[in-house]
């Protein structure tokens, strides 16, 4: 009923503003039957009327559809497509892993496949915008990282698990030392967190590495005064970066203000902030707004143009939306059995907020832009292809799953 | 349950992270909203240019119009300041500036519901979007004739119809190519001789008349109409008389309207449209000053100005005239500022066009 609500409220906004276009109605249709298609595959397989998962989720990809339509057509196209395949996937992937607990047992593997992919986009890939990010099979591109980060996270959390396990099974009194073999791998983390920072000046990423390496570090060991100070040192060497590269400091002066760079770095904030004021509350109204002044409105900027078309109340919406399916995750992860059910959840529940936090953050000029998607509602088939994956992951840990 | 208590702190964390996203989206867009929308380089600010309304002569010849997107102008140098430019978001000057809410096709309705009840009351949208366009009463010919002859001079040149006030052209010196402005913006800025300076209308000289008085007596200047907001209600963008130091600062429109005659029934207009035609003015009661005698040629008087400015200022010269004695003739005023002979001889040449023209107008 929620989710019949949430893609009732979306298509009721936009049909009405744009009564008198009759000539999109194709596409428009094409729309409402891959969504409903799509979400109908997710409700019935993978979500399995875990409805605090979907009916958020369905308003997201909602909302995302009809504002990356109102950019690009054809783009609106493809995103029905690629939702498909992507609900498709899940299903493959749940059919494909009858117990959760494979995940850890091929940790290695999986680790081992992750790092493969990494380099393959850095030996392979074609470069857009100055990083090498993308592979293309012919006319498909796809954006290895996405996936890559998933399987970061099985991977910390079955490491984690066995570090917890040690700790809980061993001697009383080694039970305030932590294992070695943990703190190698918080540090190696931690080092390859600075690496991206430092080598890549992909500051999203190093702060989704960072995030989910020490959340699900606290969990398991409850060391705070290490999370502290692994933190504090990260954003110490990312000060060294800023302070040490010339090009960063001008990043981060556009980004603090972007109004003295307008031309420049800051042009596309600034557009933004135009947007969001322009909107107002309610918004210009679909087809209304002139959101293709702002550069990748379709993709890294898509909340900005919701703001200016649909109102910042429907952007709070959105973003409220974002942190109940973060909250769901982890309150999900609370319920879960067994303990590595219970790290991945975290682990995955945190990549969620993290990524969510780091474009909503970027777009709204909190924290510096780094280009992310905002899951489901941005442009993206890789990015959409990841998040249904990682929803399917974490219905599957949760308690419908098997 | 150690575990739990822990997991539920890193929760709260990581909820407590979309808190600030929310609150920075209310802060622009609902505190620091009314700050943005008047930024002077926002584009939403401002009609698209495609959609702005064309600048025309009284031909109907564009002075300005829109072009793939791009603000184009024929007539280029010779309409610079009088025009002005349009560059992105609120960046304008000229007749573009002052025209601003003119040109500009109806704001788009601030919300959904707006829209639709916009979208119901009118069914052919495409004409709603595109602003109306301004038809000026200059003459792009005579206007090109005066530029020329201009040459390099710095100063200004406004020839008026003397019965209905219409402007016939409004050269206005150095000038700039308003379709280049974007590329040379900087040596426009630094250029000493200002050219993006519409020294018409809002272009103020120290002048007096030829025998030396001022030439609107020190106690009318608090009630006169040229020291009021809007002087010429039908120029948009006129500035209004100043008295700095004793000594009055005049437009050469309002050296214009002197020369024009005696009453004040002479009121130099620019637009042609009937927008602005909603203000009537009526003769204030304030005697307009005299001119004097001023030296007669065979059929047209030239009055000469004194000018000597402000010490620090350049000394510039002021003449004024009629070409012809009939009541529908033309009216001219003529500014050449770096002190220089050329004024009288300028003068001359100015009537022997204006004559020229009058015969095949």
């Amino acid at each position: 009923m929620l989710t019949s609500l949430a893609l009732l409220t979306g298509h009721a906004l936009c049909g009405l503003s744009i009564a008198q276009r009759w000539s999109v109605a194709p596409v428009l249709l094409w729309g409402l039957a891959s969504g409903a298609a799509a979400l109908t595959i997710l409700h019935r397989f993978v979500t399995r009327w875990d409805e605090p998962i979907l009916a958020p989720i369905a308003l997201l990809y909602t909302l995302g559809w009809f504002e990356v339509w109102r950019l690009d057509r054809e783009l609106a196209v493809k995103q029905g497509l690629w939702f498909i395949t992507a609900s498709l996937a899940a299903v493959a992937l749940l059919r494909a892993l009858p117990r959760i607990n494979l995940l850890e047992r091929y940790r290695h593997a999986l680790l081992a496949v992750g790092i493969g992919l990494l380099f393959s986009a850095l030996i392979f890939g074609t470069e857009v915008n100055g990083a090498k990010l993308w592979l293309r099979f012919g006319p498909l591109s796809f954006q290895p990282i996405e996936v890559v980060k998933i399987l970061l996270v099985i991977v910390l959390a079955s490491f984690w698990r066995r570090f917890h396990l040690w700790m809980v099974f061993s001697k009383p009194r080694r039970k305030d030392r932590l294992p070695k073999r943990g703190m190698l791998v918080l540090v190696l983390g931690w080092a390859l967190a600075l690496a991206t920072l430092v080598v890549q000046r992909d500051l999203g990423m190093a702060l989704l590495l960072i995030g989910v390496l020490f959340t699900l570090f606290y969990v398991t060991m409850g060391r705070r005064d290490l999370v502290v100070a692994g933190v504090t040192a990260f954003f110490a060497g990312a000060a060294a970066v800023v302070v040490l590269f010339d090009h960063v400091r001008i990043r981060i002066r556009a980004w603090w203000d972007p109004f003295a760079f307008e031309e420049t770095d800051g042009y596309q904030m600034v557009q933004g902030l135009y947007g969001v004021a322009d909107g107002g509350p309610w918004g210009r109204g679909l087809f209304l707004g002139r959101p293709h002044l702002i550069p990748e409105a379709h993709n890294d900027f898509i909340l900005v143009a919701i703001s200016q078309e649909l109102g910042w109340l429907t952007a709070i919406a959105v973003i409220f939306c974002s942190a109940f399916l973060g909250y769901h995750f982890f309150s999900l992860a609370k319920e879960a059995r067994g303990s590595f059910r219970r790290l991945l959840l975290t682990g995955l529940a945190s990549l969620w907020c993290v990524q969510c936090f780091i474009i909503i953050g970027g777009t709204t000029k909190v924290i510096p832009m780094t280009g992310l998607t905002l899951p489901f509602v941005s442009y993206g088939g890789s990015s959409l292809l990841s998040n249904v994956l990682l929803v399917a992951l974490i219905a599957r840990c949760g308690r419908h799953g098997a | 349950m150690e575990l739990e208590r822990r997991l539920a702190k890193v929760a709260r964390y990581h909820l407590a992270l979309f808190l600030l996203p929310m609150l920075s989206l209310l802060y622009y867009g609902w505190w620091k909203a009314p700050d943005l929308d008047q930024r002077p380089d926002n584009p939403l600010g401002t009609a698209p240019m495609s959609r702005r309304g064309d600048i025309l002569d009284r031909h109907h010849q564009p002075l300005a119009h829109s072009q793939n997107g791009q603000r184009v102008y024929p007539l280029k140098e010779k309409v610079g300041p009088l025009v002005g430019y349009h560059l992105r978001g609120r960046n304008q000057s000229g007749l573009e500036a002052s025209l601003q809410a003119t040109l500009s096709p109806p704001p788009p309705p601030k919300s959904l519901w707006g829209a639709i009840a916009r979208d119901r009351s009118n069914s052919r949208k495409d004409e709603l979007l595109k602003g109306p366009s301004v038809v000026l009463t200059i003459d792009s010919g005579l206007q090109s004739k005066l530029y020329q002859l201009f040459g390099n001079r710095a100063g200004v040149i406004v020839v008026a119809e003397r019965a209905s006030g219409d402007i016939l052209a409004a050269v206005s010196c150095p000038s700039f190519d308003p379709n280049r402005v974007a590329e040379s913006w900087q040596e426009l800025r630094g250029d000493p001789r200002s050219p993006f300076i519409e020294r018409i209308g809002s272009g103020l000289y120290p002048v007096r008349s030829s025998t030396g008085t001022d030439l609107i007596a020190s106690d009318l200047v608090e009630g006169h109409p040229w020291f009021s907001d809007n002087p010429f209600p039908r120029y948009p963008g006129a500035s209004s008389a100043l008295t700095v130091e004793g000594r009055q600062l005049l437009s050469p429109l309002m050296l214009l309207a002197l020369a024009a005659g005696p009453d004040w029934s002479f009121q130099p207009r620019l637009l042609s449209s009937p927008l602005e035609e909603t203000e009537s003015v009526s003769a204030p009661e304030v005697p307009l000053p005299s001119l004097g005698e001023g030296q007669s040629h065979n059929g047209f008087q030239l009055f000469r100005l004194l000018g000597p400015a402000f010490r620090e200022s350049p000394a510039f010269d002021v003449v004024v005239g009629r070409p012809g004695e009939e009541k529908n003739g033309l009216v001219f005023a003529l500014v050449v500022e770096e002190h220089s002979e050329g004024a009288s001889e300028l003068g001359k040449e100015t009537v022997k066009i204006l004559r020229e023209w009058s015969q095949t107008w």
